[in-house]
């Protein structure tokens, strides 16, 4: 019992130690302790080969090195929901395999891929690295390793990991790495020195342990004889029997001293080696977050080499490693790790072909889709670094008027949609314009109709209601003229209300109705409270809007070579508004196609005034006779009929 | 007067008798009908031609109206002219007009209204 509660503090210990090393494990610089191994030079580096019982050489498979093992990836691809990858730049994270990583602020990561993008084609020091870390992925290959290469194939590698870490490119990931297996070979190293003294240690326990019980048997015969000689010879004196007791209280607690040592070593190599591991692990760990995926698997390797094949039990991010990978009863191993980083770089290899073979295709739009993924993904992959610049610059400007349109959106500047549209369309064939643009027209529809409703609830004294719709209007397009004409008509409402009443009621009573119409809304918001001007207002505007209808439709009909039914709509519209200038201009106009027929009509007109129906009824025969289908005519001709029966006797009697 | 010159006499009576002919039925005819009435002449100038009775040979177009006690109204086209007029048929004329029909019609103008006095279907 005790002992478990002192396993529990000390691991508990531990974690809190290495969640305090695991930044500045990241920012490690300095080198191992044994010198600095550079290229070519072998200092007296760390002997990975030396160390104890490495694990077996996996040429042909092994847990450990399993890599083409199939059942592995088939089991990601049921498990993860690929359909879930995206990256979402607005919030600044990535969804892969179904688990959101945080790509930090938005802004920084935009500025990310837009650095990306227009970057000229990458510098050699980029590829000279890129061939360092798959050298070193060569070198601890389970197809190269064998029982023979294998110790060397590791030295090689983990020299060259120095030779990596030089390059900017890779912020001392390498070195990180290299200092970790160093840093596990020495512990390695004093682990095995506290097994060597736990082993003498118990030597001298076992030795202890039989001293005292000699001593213990010693000292019961002595006890026994004494009393034997007690009950046989009396008056004899007792011999001292308590001699010897003391020796053997010191025995036992030199043994006892000495099972408290073995017990410390023993915490004590629980402790260093958890610690080891828990370092490791934190740091592949991180390399996975950082989507330093090629380090991943490197880094992997290294420890499957200085833990062996049995210690591959993940302690650090199992829980989330776990939860990708929904599986009941999963147990997540080192392995777990180099599969993710190892699925990552394939998805990034396939997102890449996608990339080419759509801009190949002139699909723009989806390949800047795919590529966004990949270099978020895995931005330090060679395939993402290395992609054609010549194929990056169209996506680029892409990308650009694609965020320009965001930003338009953002400012709901619908205005500038259908230019950025049009620059899009330019560039890519596939972007969803036709949605885009829908949805603009939609917002901006939506935004006139409630800048109307507006108005209406405005000319209905309902204030709050005009209030609200603005307030609608301006949350779908904020900069929508028709806002600001009505901020404009508010404004004048306010100026006017004393000076506008008198001049509607000037122009009603001069008949000006057309003018009044024309500037219907400066009467409507001075008028809206006005019930009895509001009433005349709205009807004039009733009117007006007919007027304009049958004005429109003579228009048609002249067009389409009936002026004499033309000229009876407007003969309809001027009965409407006999002193509409609009109706009065249209008269004129339409006066020269249709000057017999006009003067017929205006002559039966005259004429059944007068009460001469059947001359009236004569000239609408003629009327008739010109325009056959004319209602006007008809009507007329029925109607004179009729009175010409009513008035005949008295007109005979004359 | 010779024999000789009988036939010149002729020849100069038969056209002088011709032309007097000529003369006479002029004559007569004007003596006799009313001056034609077309519909242009009725529309515009009706109110000239108070009382004067006129003939006008038309087909009737169509019937405008009716009444028991002072007759038919009739829309006709001119056979003589273009154009229609309007005719009122007095409720004591007996007669069937049906649209179609050519009738010559004797009319008195009286106000603006041509009042049919009689109606010769032909």
């Amino acid at each position: 019992m005790e002992t478990k509660t002192t396993k529990a503090h000390i691991l508990i210990t531990v974690f809190s130690v290495l969640s305090a090393l695991a930044i500045p494990l990241a920012a490690q610089k300095a080198p191992t302790p044994f010198g600095t191994p550079v290229a070519g030079k072998s200092a007296p580096a760390p002997t990975p080969a030396a160390q104890p019982a490495p694990a077996p050489a996996p040429a042909t498979g092994g847990t450990a090195g399993d890599y083409s093992s199939g059942t592995a990836e088939r089991g990601m691809d049921k498990i993860f929901d690929v359909n879930k990858d995206s990256v979402d730049l607005e919030n600044g994270t990535m969804n892969w395999k179904g688990k959101t990583f945080n790509l930090g602020n938005s802004r920084v990561i935009r500025a990310r891929i837009e650095r990306y993008l227009s970057s000229p084609k990458p510098e050699d020091d980029i590829v000279a690295h890129a061939k360092i870390l798959q050298q070193i992925e060569d070198l601890l290959s389970p197809k190269v390793l064998t029982a023979k290469n294998y110790s060397e194939n590791y030295q090689k590698a983990w020299e060259l990991l120095f030779k990596a870490a030089k390059y900017e490119i890779d912020a001392e990931s390498c070195l990180t790495i290299a200092t970790l297996v160093d840093k596990t070979v020495r512990t390695k190293q004093q682990v095995r020195g506290l097994r060597l003294s736990k082993n003498e240690q118990e030597v001298l326990r076992r030795r202890q342990s039989r001293d005292v019980i000699i001593q213990a048997r010693t000292l019961e015969e002595k006890k026994d004889r004494a009393a034997l000689r007690a009950t046989g010879k009396k008056g004899q004196p007792a011999a001292d029997v308590s001699e010897g007791s003391e020796e053997l209280a010191h025995r036992r607690e030199t043994l006892g001293r000495t099972d408290a040592e073995i017990r410390k070593t023993d915490t004590a190599i629980t402790a260093i080696e958890t610690k080891a591991k828990l370092e490791f692990q934190s740091q592949i760990f991180m390399f996975l977050l950082q989507r330093r995926f090629k380090h991943v698997t490197i880094a992997t390797a290294f420890y499957r080499y200085t833990f062996g094949s049995s210690e591959q039990q993940l302690r650090v991010g199992d829980r989330q490693i776990k939860e990708m990978f929904p599986v009941s009863n999963f147990v997540p191993t080192m392995d777990s790790l180099d599969m993710l980083a190892r699925e990552a770089l394939k998805d990034v290899e396939t997102s890449m072909r996608t990339v080419e073979q759509l801009c190949d295709t002139g699909g723009r739009y989806k390949a800047l889709e795919r590529l966004q993924e990949a270099f978020f993904l895995g931005e330090y992959t060679p395939k993402v670094m290395f992609f054609d610049p010549e194929k990056k610059a169209p996506l680029m400007k892409l990308w650009r008027h694609v965020q320009d349109l965001q930003r338009i959106g953002d400012e709901r500047d619908l205005a500038g949609v259908e230019e950025v549209l049009q620059k899009i369309s330019a560039v890519a064939d596939d972007f969803p314009v036709a949605v885009v643009r829908s949805r603009a027209n939609n917002a901006r529809r939506m935004s006139n109709l409630s800048v109307l409703a507006a108005k209406q609830a405005a000319l209905g004294g309902d204030l709050a209601r005009a209030e609200q719709n603005v307030e609608r209007a301006a949350k779908f397009w904020p900069s929508n003229p028709m806002l600001e004409e009505f901020a404009n008509m508010a404004v004048a409402r306010a100026e006017g209300v004393a000076q506008k009443i008198p001049e509607f009621d000037r122009l009603e009573k001069d008949g000006k109705t057309r003018e009044i119409y024309t500037r219907k809304e400066e009467f409507a918001m001075v008028l809206f409270q006005d019930k009895e001007r509001s009433e005349k207002l709205r009807i004039i505007i009733e009117r007006a809007l007919r007027i304009n209808g049958m004005l429109e439709q003579a228009k048609l009909l002249k067009k389409q070579g009936n002026p004499f039914m033309a000229w009876d709509v407007l003969h309809e519209a001027a009965k409407l508004g006999p002193e509409d200038t609009e109706v009065l201009k249209a008269h004129s106009d339409f006066a020269a196609t249709a000057a017999e027929y006009a003067r017929c009509l205006d002559n039966a007109e005259r004429q059944e005034a007068m009460g001469n129906f059947s001359a009236s009824l004569a000239w609408y025969l003629s009327a008739g006779d010109m325009n056959p289908t004319s209602e006007l005519c008809q009507r007329g001709i029925k109607r004179t009929g009729e009175a010409l029966l009513n008035n005949a006797r008295t007109k005979l009697a004359q | 007067m010779t024999t000789k010159n009988k036939p010149l006499l002729f020849l100069l009576l038969i056209p002088a008798l011709m032309i007097g002919v000529v003369l006479m039925v002029a004559i007569f005819r004007r003596e006799d009908s009313t001056a034609p009435l077309t519909a242009e002449r009725f529309r515009q100038e009706w109110d000239t031609l108070q009382g004067n009775r006129y003939t006008i040979r038309a087909q009737i177009d169509r019937q405008i109206g009716s009444s028991a006690e002072v007759g038919r109204i009739l829309a006709v086209r001119m056979l003589d002219s273009t154009g229609r007029l309007p005719v009122l048929v007095p409720a004591d004329k007996q007669q069937n007009f049906e649209a179609g029909q050519r009738y010559e019609f004797h009319v008195v103008v009286r106000g603006d209204i041509l009042l049919v006095e009689n109606a010769d279907k032909f």
